[in-house]
């Protein structure tokens, strides 16, 4: 007959045998999990080749009705598609920072630049920018003028810029300011002196 | 045979030609007198009776809402009687039966749909208006015209006799008649006035004037007046007078051949065609026309209240779109114009979708002599704009050339900023703060007329700046402009 005590230790002894070996499964399958992960070599994005260069944004002050130039260093790709893209990232990431002057929606994003015999871009914003824009004459038309006006400043070949939503022609950009036609670069520049 | 043939063919296309503009006939339409808006619908003969569109009827009036499932179509509009209640009427296409606030109403005939739009009978139209809008309703079937909530108001004549007389009719209020002359004879017609008359004819025993004949036909009432010599109609008190008195003595042929830069008195009986405001106000009879002389064009303002219908435009509040303060400031704009004997027209007058194109397209073909686009956001500060065309061209565009679409407003770019600078001065004067700024502003880029954009700060309460203030600048800035000093 086994004294009561040693059957309570046996007991006690068989539960931390189980709970050991459940934790060290545990453990196992985290650690094969952590050396997967760091195993994978996929790329998640597209390594940006190019230097580090000072860009001219035309920033939208609507407190005061102005632009004014700000420069901001960042790298940017020599190929001018993705050159305009970069430029214009960099303008709607200064617009989102806090505090802005000229606050744009959350989540507005630059889809993609098409150049078009060099001259002539063509500019695809999202979804976002457009249905978050607010309304009014002034905001609007800032908006557009310092999109168009830093992309030019940046790629000097522009002289046309065409402004879409989501692939597709739009009249206006939140009710205002036309985005339907073309805009020449020298024509936003003349306004854009007129307001600095 | 050949040619014979296709010569037989030209002259028969010539003959369709000649003779289309002649047959077609004005369509049948209804008009329509509310307190809220005042408007015309067409109206449809089927099967030998008359129909209207409901939603065509009372969309106008309110914000309905007309739902069908199948073959029931239920209508729903704000209670005229009670803020925030609904009353609700039910209908059955095919059946003459219709439920009105829970009540049955019978239809002179089944209503009917055509392309997915519900169609009444017109006759007793009003039977079922009357518990559906809880309001007065005083129906001219024969005329077609339907006065609601005690609109119309009789045209009183006084005839103050001297040498010679003047005819003055009053209205209750301001009036825009549309008026022309045939002979000795004047005839005003009245499209958008619920103006009646309770004699069909009234004989005046005066030395100048014979009698007055008045009409009611398809949507518009005419008042003929009957002279033995051409006439001439004045407004008078803010358009609730029309003075009507004997025209001037034309110029004799020599002279008026010899001087043709003369200003002149009068418009060209050409002129009775156009639609004309108050502001319209020398309207002559028929001179005899020895040598026709260059017809002064009508100074017309076009006012594009922004937005409308599904396109609220910016949000002042949750509750307030910026639709309806352009709206309510485009209607003050169009009372200061008016009071200034200034002819108006306004792109939208209710709460309707009216699309860009549509507004270039109604602009362009008034021929403006100004357009006024009105805007609001919220903010604090009033703003005027010029427009600046996206694509700058450094040739500038002629006027007497064909202008582009795109850039019409390429051609009147100098005036559009003077006009600007006035509006901003007349502002100034009444201690209105306002900023002259360029914008790239759609439809301001395909007017064919100088154009300025007002954008006007607002709040909860609607516009920040007093409505009366800034429209009475803006007919100052535009009156001034009006070829021999606007007001009168």
């Amino acid at each position: 007959m086994i004294p009561r005590n040693v059957q309570i230790t046996l007991v006690l002894l068989l539960i931390a045998i189980l709970g050991s070996g459940v934790y060290i499964l545990l453990l196992h399958r985290n650690t094969e999990e952590g050396l997967r992960r760091g195993s994978d070599q996929r790329p998640v994005a597209a390594p940006v080749a190019g230097s580090d260069e000072t860009l001219k944004l035309t920033i939208a002050y609507d407190e005061d009705g102005v632009f004014r130039t700000r420069n901001v260093s960042t790298v940017v790709p020599s190929e001018p598609s993705a050159r305009a893209k970069a430029v214009l990232e960099a303008l709607i990431g200064y617009y989102q920072g806090k505090p802005s002057p000229h606050e744009l929606a959350e989540g507005s994003a630059v889809n993609g630049v098409f150049m078009v015999n060099q001259k002539l871009a063509v500019v695809d914003l999202n979804q976002a920018l457009a249905e978050g824009h607010r309304s009014g004459v002034m905001v609007e038309d800032f908006t557009v003028i310092s999109l168009i006006d830093t992309l030019a400043s940046n790629v000097p070949q522009v002289q046309q810029v065409k402004i879409l939503i989501n692939g597709k022609e739009r009249e206006t950009l939140a009710g205002h300011a036309d985005i339907r036609s073309m805009y020449s670069t020298a024509a936003i520049h003349k306004v854009v002196a007129q307001l600095q | 045979m050949h040619g014979f043939r296709i010569c037989l063919l030209l002259i028969a296309y010539c003959l369709l030609l000649f003779f289309l503009p002649a047959s077609a006939a004005e369509p049948d339409k209804l008009s329509v007198y509310a307190p809220q808006a005042r408007f015309s619908i067409p109206v449809l003969t089927l099967d030998g009776r008359q129909y209207v569109g409901l939603l065509d009827l009372v969309e106008p009036l309110g914000t309905p809402e007309l739902k069908s499932e199948g073959k029931r179509w239920k209508l729903r509009v704000a209670d005229p009687r009670s803020s925030g209640k609904f009353a609700e009427a039910e209908f059955e296409q095919g059946s003459a039966t219709a439920k009105v606030r829970g009540r049955q109403n019978t239809l002179s005939a089944p209503a009917r749909v055509e392309n997915h739009r519900l169609l009444l009978p017109l006759h007793g139209i009003g039977t079922l208006l009357i518990p559906l809008l809880g309001t007065d309703v005083t129906f001219h079937e024969a005329a077609r015209r339907l006065f609601l909530g005690g609109t119309a108001s009789a045209i009183t004549t006084e005839l103050r006799k001297g040498e010679p007389s003047i005819l003055a009719l009053h209205f209750a209020e301001g009036v825009n008649p549309n008026i022309h002359s045939e002979g000795n004879a004047l005839i005003l017609s009245f499209t958008r006035d619920p103006v009646v008359s309770f004699t069909e004819s009234q004989a005046l025993n005066d030395k100048l004037f014979s009698g007055s004949a008045y009409e009611e036909k398809n949507g518009v009432a005419t008042l003929t007046i009957n002279a033995g010599a051409p006439l001439l109609a004045q407004f008078a008190d803010n358009g609730r007078t029309i003075l009507i008195s004997a025209a001037p003595a034309p110029p004799t042929p020599n002279v008026t051949a010899s001087s043709p830069s003369t200003p002149q008195t009068q418009p060209s009986t050409e002129s009775g065609v156009q639609p004309l405001g108050p502001g319209e106000a020398v309207l002559p009879g028929a001179l005899p026309p020895p040598v026709r002389r260059p017809a002064t064009p009508p100074f017309v303002v076009v006012i594009d209240p922004g937005h409308g219908g599904s396109d609220t435009g910016a949000r002042i509040t949750p509750n307030l779109p910026e639709k309806e303060i352009t709206l309510s400031l485009a209607r003050k704009l169009r009372q200061e114009l008016q009071s200034r004997h200034i002819a108006v027209s306004m792109l939208r007058d209710s709460d309707s979708d009216v699309t860009l194109e549509q507004r270039v397209v109604a602009t362009n073909l008034a021929r403006p002599s100004i357009f006024v686009s009105i805007h609001a956001e919220p903010g604090d500060s009033l703003r005027i704009y010029t427009p600046v065309l996206p694509a700058a061209s450094e040739t500038s565009l002629e006027r007497s050339s064909f202008l582009p679409w795109q850039s019409a407003q390429g051609a009147f770019s100098a005036e559009s900023s003077s006009l600007a600078s006035a509006a901003a001065g007349a502002l100034d004067k009444r201690k209105l703060n306002a900023q002259v700024r360029p914008a790239f502003l759609q439809p301001l880029h395909s007017i064919a007329a100088p154009a300025i954009a007002v954008e006007v700060p607002a709040d909860s309460k609607g516009a920040k700046i007093p409505g009366d203030g800034l429209a009475g600048a803006l007919a100052d800035a535009i009156a001034a402009r009006k070829p021999g000093g606007g007001t009168q």
